[in-house]
């Protein structure tokens, strides 16, 4: 290092900046006091060294400050990863509380009674050839029996038994007895009559029980056009019935579904989400 | 850098930045904006960003932020009124007052220089890195503006003294 007058102001410079080592700064300052007219040249350096005003703070950090949103990443069955924020897990929690609530409730309900298979049938003779056959379509002259079902597969199975009990002494014997309350106006009002079959006829020997299986969303059909299925449901009551029927005979079928939509949904929903934590 | 670190070098340093940027600035909220978004633009990339030199990271995005703004808002300080100026800022205030006036007649480089060194102590080195300049620059840009201030406050002195 050599500080001389004439490079005197780039030492006081490097001197002012803090860019010297500390044998160096000891020697600008030996020349500044062997210099007095340069000394205070070198003050007045020091001098316009800024200082900071403490004082002066950015208010209001909470601004600047940041967090990273969590996520949880589940995979699905078929192996897609699935990145949920924290918010969406919330969301998704709550989602399941009230399905797993409203699952819970579904399941302490009573079961809801099927639509009938309602049956009418009318008391005459039929055809010989059709005895014991289930057609697709019921011929006009024949006696009809209106069946509205969602279990289609099942019925042919159940109208066999049906059919065959029919036959049967006891149950001839039950019909026409059924007959006669009816014939007196005993049928309690508004209450649900129903399903399954209903047969009548003085003489219970020739019964034809013609069925088509139907869909659940096709109507239910009558021959009489005052014998209208309810809108709703496929009940049919006591009082709607013209005097004209009165030797119809309706008794109930007792078969129930457990089923309901509500129930399938929730079934699905527990499923999938069972799926997805046992992955986990 | 992790979330805590971000925050941490919130803590530690966002008063400093503040400071820096509003001192060239002189407007205290424009400074806040320009914090701010340096601070933003640390955390989107705080993957890339390491911890340790968070404040370089800091200072440098935010003098480029603050002379993007200035270019905007043209401020420029036109040096050639420093010298009629410091005859009329030399009757009235303290020499802190009297820095402060020189430090403003500065132009923006020179200003930022002089601050990083004194504010911040940084090297030439550091004061390159964040500024874009070599060291070599920074040196001959940073003697100019010390020798402007000290002319300044000796003026002012014999000003004074009269």
């Amino acid at each position: 290092m050599r500080i001389n007058r004439q490079t005197y102001e780039e030492y006081f410079l490097l001197y002012t900046d803090g860019e010297l080592t500390t044998e160096e700064r000891l020697e600008v300052e030996r020349f500044a006091e062997e210099h007095s007219d340069l000394k205070k040249e070198l003050e007045m350096m020091k001098l316009s060294v800024l200082v900071a005003d403490e004082n002066v703070v950015f208010e209001n950090k909470e601004i600047l400050y940041r967090e990273e949103k969590r996520r949880i990443i589940f995979f699905t069955a078929l192996g897609h990863a699935i990145s949920i924020r924290g918010k969406q897990i919330a969301v998704a929690a709550l989602l399941l509380i009230f399905s797993g609530a409203g699952w819970w409730y579904a399941s302490r309900r009573s079961p809801v009674i099927r639509q009938p298979e309602a049956a009418i049938v009318k008391p005459g003779a039929q055809p010989a050839g059709q005895r014991g056959n289930i057609t697709e379509t019921p011929p006009a002259n024949a006696h009809q029996l209106i069946v509205k079902t969602a279990l289609t597969r099942n019925l042919n199975k159940k109208l066999s038994k049906i059919q065959s009990r029919i036959r049967s002494e006891e149950f001839k014997n039950d019909l026409v007895e059924k007959q006669r309350i009816a014939d007196n106006d005993l049928l309690p009002e508004h209450s649900a009559i129903t399903p399954g079959i209903a047969a009548a006829n003085n003489t219970t020997e020739q019964i034809n029980i013609p069925v088509r299986a139907r869909s659940l969303a096709e109507p239910v059909r009558s021959r009489n056009n005052n014998i209208q299925p309810d809108n709703h449901n496929n009940i049919r009551y006591a009082n709607e019935i013209t005097s004209s029927e009165s030797n119809r005979i309706y008794f109930a079928n007792t078969s129930f579904s457990k089923k309901n939509n509500m129930r399938v949904v929730f079934r699905k929903a527990s499923r999938i989400f069972d799926r997805i934590t046992t992955l986990q | 850098m992790t979330e805590k670190e971000y925050n941490q070098c919130v803590k530690d340093h966002s008063d400093h930045v503040f400071r820096f940027i509003q001192k060239n600035l002189r407007n205290t909220e424009d400074a806040r904006d320009v914090v701010q978004s340096a601070f933003e633009k640390m955390w989107a990339g705080r993957a890339t960003v390491d911890a340790a030199r968070c404040r370089s990271f800091l200072f440098t995005v935010a003098f480029h932020l603050m002379i993007d703004h200035l270019r905007k808002i043209k401020v420029m300080v036109r040096e050639e009124t420093v010298e009629e100026v410091a005859v009329y800022d030399s009757r009235s205030g303290t020499m802190k007052k009297m820095l402060d006036r020189a430090l403003a007649r500065l132009n923006d480089i020179q200003r930022s220089l002089v601050m990083l060194k004194d504010y911040e102590g940084y090297t030439y080195e550091e004061i390159a890195g964040i500024t874009g300049l070599n060291s070599s620059q920074v040196k001959v840009y940073l003697h100019r503006a010390r020798l402007r201030l000290k002319n300044y406050i000796v003026r002012a002195e014999n000003i004074l003294e009269q």
